[in-house]
């Protein structure tokens, strides 16, 4: 029984060997991965800050003052967002090439520091590759998990980053010591075989690449970095207007759609096929001096105002439009409210999460947040929430209430 | 009060913060996904991170090893910028796959309205292989011709 172990034992140390030297290429130096976790950590913060300031205006904080302006700020974040989570694809998947023969170390767990570190190399590795699979399929709208991804997206993000930084803390030497370029040193002797990975730390951290080490892991850079690039260039364009032409494997491309607009949520998926065309239709206005009733032409006859904003999605595509409608700060002074009053909108759809929509004063009271009846000059199409819909600056799509039914002042 | 012997060094007081921030926000997640999670979901997490792990580990990686033990040998005689010139090619191409699929599988099922997927990505990935691969061979060209021209000065 004993020999039976120690033959397989034999052999797995044997397998983990052959494989750690055929994964190692001159290429993966700690450098390598140093270069590349700093690319990683730059991209998982910007995703992480703009990813919180989304959810913070999906999910405002009474205490946390939001911005209407610059009007182009939530299509910035969101675009910025979606763009470095789509580039982390290529740079996540270098870094872990860069780390890969690490996987052959044997043995895998010498003692309690090693199993912590595998552990939290695990939680950082599997948040990280579940959080950008999670995203991406989120935004191409193919989501087969049976995950809330809203609420499985923000608590991952979340633990991501703090795996991330423990990651940072138990590597702090190394990322030190390789922080900096080191001249390669044409004198030192190649080696014979391929350089496999340190099992431990290189012992002498301060020695120079060899030139064939220092030339495989610049070719390394540039190719994930050229990745990068071609994946940024071929998604950017949904979001950043001069790069539309480009945007062949963005799940949008602005201009398509009615009026020359992209659609999310569809009239016939929001079941308001019939309720938004009725002549019957009213919008329902509430506050503290009683309550109105608006038909469509009520609300052409109130002065009306016309904007240039942008309609952006958390899904990462955004698009100017031109807007006319009447604001909403004209409407509830109807019912006696004044511009710094909370409201709710409320929408004429049965299915779907967005029925309803908070509007914090600080919206409210910018004079460019309207009840749009038209877009570029027509009357609003069904499928961008005929008869009326909210257009505020700096709000995601998903609050740009469409099919409106009632406007209601809570404070 | 509590000594320290040796006394930690400014290094190790910066790994002890930035390893307790680190934790701190782990938890953090960790509380908000009992907040947000119903508990039977929890296993769900726990599987698909362990699956994209898999996954990676398994089959994505060990791919890419293969590819390059293949091209090895001809990395090693076209020289290292035009192995750099192939490679970087090759590896924004399979990015761009893995980015188009999700997309890819949409457009078989039906996007939900027609302003989603107007792209063919099948025709796009189709043309950014040939223009990769046209990418590699012809650095595989240059590359072989410059040095047999080396080795014939």
């Amino acid at each position: 029984m004993a020999s039976l172990t120690a033959r397989a034992s034999d052999r797995l140390e044997r397998f983990f060997g052959t494989a750690r030297a055929r994964t190692s290429t001159p290429g993966r130096r700690t450098r390598t991965t140093v270069v590349l976790g700093r690319a990683l950590g730059v991209l998982l913060i910007v995703c992480f800050a703009t990813g919180l300031y989304s959810h913070v205006l999906q999910n405002p904080v009474d205490w946390l003052p939001l911005l209407p302006r610059p009007v182009h700020l939530y299509r910035v974040t969101q675009g910025a967002h979606v763009i470095t989570g789509l580039a982390l694809v290529p740079v996540l998947l270098g870094k872990l090439w860069s780390v890969y023969p690490r996987l052959f170390a044997w043995p895998p767990i010498t003692g309690p520091v090693s199993l912590l570190e595998r552990g939290s190399i695990a939680l950082l590795v599997g948040s990280a590759l579940l959080e950008v699979g999670l995203g991406a399929m989120n935004i191409a709208q193919w989501y087969p998990f049976p995950l809330s991804f809203r609420a499985v997206h923000f608590v991952l993000a979340w633990v991501l980053i703090g795996a991330m930084t423990l990651h940072i803390a138990i590597k702090l030497p190394l990322i030190a010591a390789h922080w900096r370029r080191v001249r390669e040193d044409p004198s030192a002797d190649e080696p014979t075989e391929p350089r496999t990975w340190p099992d431990t730390p290189d012992p002498d951290l301060e020695r120079p690449p060899t030139v064939a080490e220092g030339v495989s892991r610049r070719g390394a850079l540039i190719a994930v970095g050229s990745a990068a690039g071609v994946v940024a260039l071929a998604t950017a364009g949904q979001t950043v207007a001069p790069l539309a032409p480009l945007a062949v494997l963005a799940p949008r491309r602005p201009g398509i759609g009615p009026q020359g607009l992209p659609v999310n949520r569809t009239a016939a998926e929001a079941g308001v096929m019939a309720s938004a065309r009725s002549p019957q239709w009213r919008l329902s206005v509430m506050g503290p001096d009683g309550s109105a009733e608006l038909s469509l032409l009520d609300l052409r006859a109130m002065p009306q105002q016309t904007v240039e904003l942008p309609i952006a999605c958390v899904e990462g595509w955004s698009q100017n439009a031109v807007w006319t409608g009447v604001r909403v700060q004209d409407v509830i002074a109807l019912v006696g409210a004044g511009p710094d009053s909370d409201v709710r909108f409320t929408s004429l759809q049965t299915r779907g999460a967005f029925a309803t929509s908070r509007m914090r004063r600080e919206y409210v009271a910018d004079p460019w947040s309207l009840i749009a009846l038209r877009l570029g000059g027509e009357t609003l199409d069904i499928e961008h929430g005929y008869p009326a819909r909210v257009i505020a600056p700096g709000r995601p799509g998903v609050r740009q209430t469409k099919w409106l039914s009632s406007v209601e002042v809570t404070t | 009060m509590i000594i320290v012997d040796p006394p930690l060094r400014r290094s190790d007081v910066a790994r002890i913060v930035i390893g307790a921030s680190g934790v701190a926000l782990i938890l953090a997640g960790i509380v908000m996904a009992i907040v947000a999670i119903p508990p039977e979901r929890y296993a769900s997490v726990v599987v698909w991170a362990l699956a994209a792990i898999v996954i990676h580990d398994g089959l994505v990686a060990p791919l890419v090893v293969a590819v390059a033990l293949i091209g090895r040998r001809t990395a090693q005689r076209i020289g290292t910028t035009a192995a750099a010139v192939a490679r970087s090619a090759l590896v924004a191409a399979a990015c761009c796959t893995l980015i188009a699929v999700p997309g890819i599988v949409v457009r078989a099922l039906g996007p939900r309205n027609e302003t989603i997927h107007t792209v063919d990505y099948v025709v796009v990935l189709s043309a950014c292989w040939v223009v990769a691969i046209g990418i590699a061979v012809g650095a595989v060209i240059a590359g072989a011709m410059r040095a047999r021209h080396a080795r014939t000065m």
